[in-house]
């Protein structure tokens, strides 16, 4: 197994109880939404019965602003207003509260802080090696692996050289795990078909190429994409239904929850359906459309019966359980077959029946809900496979 | 370097101070001049004499303490510095160091070229150094025949000349506006010819033996461009052309496409750590 699940606003119960979703080897705490308390209760559940690989994200990326529960957390800076983030000792000083408290956290492995840049720079990247080098150092002799956090935006790989600068400059420090997370400006719900993808598989397949077992979190159905280029581990959460990992995230937490829509997501279309339109695609003669591969699992089944029985009952709570189980499902299955032939296959599928269901003018409730992204990540496929790396 | 000597006379006034004996002129680089001599108990050492006037106190302060770090058979060994003041005024740092009776490589191949097994043994040999270096947060960033010696009857190379030693645990010295970082040219790895400091680590070193590999078994640079002009390998290294397709053949052919990946045009494509270049070597060698 190796899916990561990125535990956000009152997580736990997706993997703890009766309705819990299976598959993911590993979980990366949030410390914007528990305080250092409450993750110390929640850590001990979390081990009862399970072996998770607990992963601890400090989520430095935008300290600036307020940031949910992380001043209750002791590495948590104080002096953030005044503090110069260039100076060593302000970060070792972080980093040696981070490494106390993530010791008592007792957690397997902890991320590197990382601040996001106004630019991304070699020097912003010398800067991440070195706090990272420093995190290391200071672990030195513990069981708590660490593992670098690498942020980088989407629209600055618009180059292949992008990604190998980045690359290279990040391997200085022979990280055994990078946890990368890319910035983009795409809407909440909505596919990522940016050309600059590519140049992202692209560094997914340099890092791992160089022995750095490769996190990329914050996917969403994209995560076929970076395990085709060969990522380690894929990482998701319920959050991809309301946001990505965008600069204005940041400004949304405080009034976090009541925007989600509830989706039901469908291999065979590698797309996000609402209610209405799974049952458009069966009225419409396609009832063979739904439900394949991981997506027919024990959640699709619970709503599909919901459905009958209360009609009006609201599934959201389930709609993050089927997606994320066909999420971890397909993350492990991408992990022990040969992701890229897979990979290949589906969207080449999926291709095929958007493609009907645009021929038989069957009309989602979503006007861009239309399989457009397909073609340019198929596309992807064939460019990554020429890159000069 | 050139056969000159300037400092003889100097030379021998340390060597007096020193009680150092049979000052005899070996050789001159761009800031050092060096004399080999004989110690107290008899033992040949070379007496690097730095003009201060041509490179700073710092540089060749990180030189000594590199070798001073780095405890490595396949590192000159280093014996002591001092200061001295001419008697015209001029400041020199002196560095007393292992003498090599076996040569330097760059003497070895005017003689005879090396089979392709002594290249690979030779190459091992350097990456034992590398891997040394690394272990010890060091880029050498020149490595060149000219800075790799023999001691006698011995056939392990040993790196000498730290004089653009880089100490990943320091500051870097190296001017960020300066359009290229320090190194000899047509060894020099395209960060360095870049002057791109955030990438300098013992890739770059990788880098230089890949060169050297290429030079010493087909004469050619692995990104030269004319075959009449080994220098067009350095402006195509700087513009990160990548190793020529003739290269490429030339050491798939030779058994040796490990090569190729040594000389990438980016850090991250070549080798990650020392260990895995050396498994290579010792496999090829089977």
């Amino acid at each position: 197994m190796s899916a990561y699940l990125q535990m956000g606003n009152d997580s736990n119960n997706l993997v703890l109880g009766p309705s819990k979703i299976s598959g993911f080897s590993g979980l990366i705490l949030s410390p914007v939404n528990e305080s250092q308390q409450d993750l110390t209760v929640g850590i001990k559940k979390l081990r009862e019965n399970n072996s998770f690989d607990i992963i601890f994200d400090p989520q430095l990326y935008c300290p600036q602003f307020e940031r949910g529960q992380l001043g209750s957390h002791a590495y948590f800076p104080e002096d953030l207003d005044t503090a110069d983030y260039s100076s060593d000792g302000w970060w070792n000083k972080i980093i040696n509260k981070l490494v106390e408290e993530v010791t008592l956290l007792e957690v397997d492995a902890v991320c590197s802080p990382a601040p996001l840049p106004k630019k991304y720079t070699a020097d912003y990247y010398s800067k991440i090696v070195e706090i990272y080098s420093k995190m290391s150092g200071a672990l030195n002799g513990s069981s708590i692996r660490p593992v670098m956090t690498v942020c980088a935006a989407l629209k600055d790989l618009a180059q292949v050289e992008d990604a190998l600068q980045i690359a290279s400059i990040i391997t200085t420090c022979s990280p055994n795990s990078v946890y990368l997370v890319i910035e983009s400006e795409v809407e909440p719900r909505r596919e990522i078909s940016d050309p600059n993808m590519v140049n992202l598989m692209a560094l997914v397949s340099l890092l791992e190429k160089s022995g750095c077992q490769t996190i990329v979190s914050h996917c969403s159905s994209d995560m076929i994409l970076m395990k085709f280029a060969g990522a380690s581990h894929c990482a998701s959460g319920k959050f991809f239904n309301l946001r990505r990992f965008t600069r204005s995230r940041f400004d949304e937490l405080q009034d976090e929850g009541g925007r989600q829509i509830a989706y039901w997501f469908e291999n065979n279309l590698m797309g996000f359906l609402r209610r209405a339109d799974l049952a458009r695609i069966g009225q419409a003669g396609h009832a063979e459309f739904i439900g394949g591969e991981n997506s027919s699992n024990k959640f699709s089944e619970e709503i599909i019966n919901q459905f009958r029985s209360e009609p009006k009952k609201p599934w959201l709570a389930l709609s993050w359980r089927q997606y994320l189980n066909w999420f971890a499902a397909t993350e492990n299955q991408l992990s022990e077959t040969n992701a890229q032939t897979i990979v290949k296959s589906w969207l080449k599928d999926a291709e095929i029946r958007w493609k009907q269901i645009s021929d038989e003018e069957i009309l989602l409730d979503e006007e861009r809900n239309n399989g457009s992204w397909i073609r340019p990540w198929r596309q992807f496929l064939g460019d990554f496979s020429k890159l000069p790396i | 370097m050139n056969a000159k000597p300037e400092l003889t006379e100097i030379a021998k006034l340390i060597a007096g101070e020193m009680g150092l004996t049979d000052v005899h002129f070996c050789g001159k680089g761009a800031f050092k001049e060096t004399f080999r001599v004989k110690d107290k108990n008899q033992r040949f050492c070379a007496l690097k004499l730095v003009d201060r006037t041509k490179i700073d106190l710092v540089r060749t302060e990180r030189e000594i303490e590199a070798l001073k770090r780095c405890d490595s058979q396949r590192v000159a060994k280093f014996f002591g510095t001092r200061n001295f003041t001419s008697p015209d005024g001029r400041l020199f740092d002196v560095m007393l160091e292992e003498f090599f009776d076996g040569g330097s490589l760059e003497e070895k191949i005017l003689s005879a070229a090396l089979s392709k097994t002594e290249v690979i043994n030779l190459a091992e040999g350097l990456f034992w150094a590398v891997r040394d270096l690394h272990q010890a947060k060091l880029v050498h960033r020149d490595i060149k025949p000219a800075n790799i010696m023999f001691r006698n009857g011995n056939p392990d190379p040993v790196l000498v000349d730290f004089g653009l030693v880089r100490d990943l645990s320091q500051i870097s010295i190296t001017a960020s506006w300066l359009p290229h970082g320090p190194g000899t040219p047509l060894f020099a790895s395209p960060e360095q010819l870049n002057n791109e400091k955030a990438y300098i680590d013992w890739r770059s070193d990788q880098f230089s033996i890949g060169v050297m590999i290429s030079l010493l078994l087909t004469n050619r640079h692995p990104y030269q461009t004319d075959p009449a002009n080994l220098a067009s390998a350095i402006p195509a290294t700087h513009q990160r052309k990548g190793p020529s397709h003739e290269f490429k053949t030339t050491m798939t052919n030779l058994g040796l496409p490990s090569v190729v990946k040594m000389v990438s045009a980016w850090p991250v494509q070549r080798f990650s750590n020392p260990d895995q270049v050396l498994l290579t070597f010792q496999t090829q060698k089977k």
